[in-house]
């Protein structure tokens, strides 16, 4: 589900309603929006109680700040940055790894995959989809933080390399090379890894 | 499976794979195998895709990855009361940063004030200790006139004359 999917023109014309502090305009972006802040969020910080928090301290700051955005850029791209910019200022001021492995989930959440699993029989077991996760992650930690984030984009949520620039404050050219390295490390230690 | 980017005879490996992945026009995340993919691109592509081994063995290890990373991709999005926390979030934000009644600023600002108004009292002590005593001209001569007795209006010269003019 693209960005681009949403109507921009309609979310122009919101966000116009909720500069002027209509909030039934800014909780209708919120709806139209929500779903992907998510997403990204979730490709950077993978625990789900950070995500939540995360995802509701960029849509207060988005809301708090929106009488200053002028809309040159996408509504959207604008609030992807304000995530991105958010959930590395956690990584940071927590310093942690922002990985999840098996160990690292909660009872609740292991359950919560589990009953994912169960309603579809045809998947494989929790066990295999971490073991899956785990190598994804590992291979994902090879290339630095940045990196990550803009595969994830890229590969994951379908981001356009415009996009991705606009959202990470780089050149497209640059957002291109690194892509384009990231990949090449990425491969060539997925071939080692496979039998 | 071979080391993909072992440089070869003619420097730096192939990587025209990733120019295709970059490739907007491809829908590069719904095709997932390297046959969806073959179908996909131009002829001249397709060729090169065939001759050129390091291109085929680094996007099919591409395409499995990239399925494994969507795979690992937490499947629930926003809870559907997100939206709902999300504006009790902001109208508590604004509750906070609204102007405070007096009477509730008070307790908040007692410290200061007791600050100011010490400051202010070490002021005015120090002030008055140090003020030069203010000297009253003493009586010259003691008058057997009461203490509340009027004392008679200071005539001028001029005007008893003035007088005894008027008299005559």
């Amino acid at each position: 589900m693209p960005a681009v999917h949403l109507s921009a023109a309609d979310d122009r014309q919101l966000v116009v309603r909720a500069q002027k502090e209509d909030k039934e305009a800014f909780e209708e972006l919120i709806r139209r929006h929500s779903n992907r802040v998510f997403a990204v969020a979730s490709g950077i910080l993978h625990r789900r109680e950070d995500v939540e928090d995360i995802s509701q301290q960029v849509f207060v700051k988005a809301y708090f700040s929106l009488k200053r955005f002028d809309q040159r850029a996408a509504f959207s791209t604008w609030l992807y940055k304000i995530t991105v910019n958010e959930c590395w200022d956690l990584l940071r001021k927590r310093k942690v790894r922002p990985l999840v492995y098996e160990a690292d989930l909660s009872e609740e959440q292991a359950k919560q995959i589990a009953a994912s699993h169960q309603s579809a029989p045809d998947r494989p077991d929790v066990s295999q989809c971490l073991e899956a996760r785990q190598q994804v992650d590992m291979l994902l930690e090879s290339v630095d933080e940045r990196d990550r984030t803009m595969l994830i984009l890229k590969e994951v949520e379908g981001f356009a390399i415009e996009e991705i620039a606009e959202v990470l404050d780089l050149n497209s050219n640059t957002v291109k090379v690194r892509l384009f390295r990231a990949r090449k490390k990425i491969v060539s230690k997925f071939g080692k890894r496979r039998p | 499976m071979g080391n993909f980017f072992t440089e070869g005879k003619h420097g730096e490996p192939c990587s025209r794979w990733q120019a295709w992945l970059d490739a907007e026009a491809k829908d590069a995340l719904s095709s997932q195998s390297l046959q969806e993919w073959v179908s996909v691109l131009s002829s001249e592509d397709r060729a090169h895709l065939h001759e050129c081994d390091e291109c085929r063995v680094a996007l099919e290890a591409w395409l499995s990855f990239r399925q494994s990373l969507q795979a690992a991709k937490p499947a629930a999005g926003a809870p559907p009361w997100f939206a709902a926390r999300v504006m009790a979030a902001i109208a508590a934000r604004e509750e906070e940063s609204r102007p405070m009644a007096a009477w509730i600023a008070v307790p908040r600002f007692a410290a200061r004030l007791t600050w100011v108004c010490a400051a202010a009292l070490v002021f005015a002590g120090t002030w008055l200790y140090e003020k030069p005593p203010v000297r009253h001209a003493a009586p010259t001569a003691s008058t057997s006139e009461g203490l509340f007795d009027t004392q008679p209006p200071l005539v001028s010269e001029d005007e008893v004359l003035v007088a005894e003019h008027n008299h005559d």
